[in-house]
């Protein structure tokens, strides 16, 4: 492979039009730049390979039938348009502001006794949601989850122990026989 | 230097090269010199070079891929063949383009 003067490939023209090649594709994406770079070689190759020898007049007509380097580059996609980056840098800034609100949500649902139940369920859903969509800031995301099931578990502990203390008031009231109504709502 | 029809020319073509390579494979694989003559005897192409960041392109979609082959005379040739998925594109594409084109072709007609 590296031995390519019988080819054609070592005629001054084809070197300097390879060379300008890879330079006119300098801002193209980088896959396309070395595919586009070795399919001309190969081109090259097959168009000039036959003659032991290429006249320049054959080099020439070769080289004319590619076209100019610029029109190659012309139809190369810009390295800045690839399509893997644009969705990424468009996405970060949305994300980055929604989990650290969710989890001053969850926080705050920590002391609103019971209504914050219900901002706790709304947090992990929204967190859930948006860690499926892969958004950034995972950590927080996370974090809003773990406080709002501790903002669930206060809650169902207060349940269940205002119904433990009803029910001991109630049972209290027929044991007694004196009524007990405020017990119920004290704590 | 490109003239006005050249242009408008330039332009028709921008949307459909792709599929005319991908036709270009549909019976048997291709290298690269072959397809390029093939498409300027067409007259699709005019710049033959202009093949090849396409191609590339192509080959990341996963619409065409390239194995190397043994030739009989020279080095081993890079052939390009369509994918499975190369092929549904290129029979989506005929479907929109045949009663696209009739469409076209009907409403000069029409109005001439």
């Amino acid at each position: 492979m590296n031995q390519a003067p019988q080819t054609g490939l070592s005629h001054p023209l084809v070197v300097a039009y390879l060379a300008d090649l890879d330079r006119a594709l300098a801002s193209a994406d980088p896959q396309e730049r070395q595919d586009t770079v070795t399919a001309v070689t190969e081109h090259l190759t097959d168009a000039l390979g036959g003659d032991a020898e290429p006249t320049t007049e054959q080099v020439r007509a070769v080289l004319d039938e590619l076209g100019s380097v610029e029109k190659i580059a012309d139809a190369a996609t810009p390295a800045s348009a690839a399509p893997a980056s644009a969705p990424a840098t468009k996405e970060k800034p949305r994300g980055s502001w929604i989990a650290p609100a969710l989890l001053a949500t969850a926080i705050v649902s920590l002391v609103l006794p019971f209504f914050g139940a219900l901002l706790a369920i709304g947090c992990i859903v929204a967190a859930v949601v948006l860690l499926r969509a892969d958004a950034p800031r995972r950590g927080l995301l996370r974090a809003t989850i773990a406080v709002s099931i501790v903002t669930l578990l206060v809650t169902a502990a207060l349940v269940v122990g205002s119904l433990a203390w009803t029910t001991f008031s109630v049972s209290s009231v027929t044991e007694s026989g004196t009524p007990a109504v405020v017990s119920s709502t004290s704590p | 230097m490109d003239s006005p029809d050249d242009a408008l020319l330039t332009q028709l073509r921008k949307g459909v090269l792709e599929y005319c390579v991908l036709a270009c494979l549909r019976q048997r694989p291709a290298y690269g010199l072959e397809l390029a003559t093939q498409l300027t005897t067409a007259r699709l192409l005019t710049s033959e070079g202009t093949l090849y960041p396409l191609l590339s392109r192509l080959r990341k979609q996963g619409l065409v891929e390239s194995t190397w082959q043994e030739s009989t005379s020279g080095p081993p040739r890079r052939y390009y063949q369509l994918t499975d998925h190369g092929t549904q594109a290129l029979a989506t594409f005929a479907d929109t383009w045949r009663p696209f084109s009739a469409d076209v072709t009907a409403i000069l007609e029409e109005t001439r």
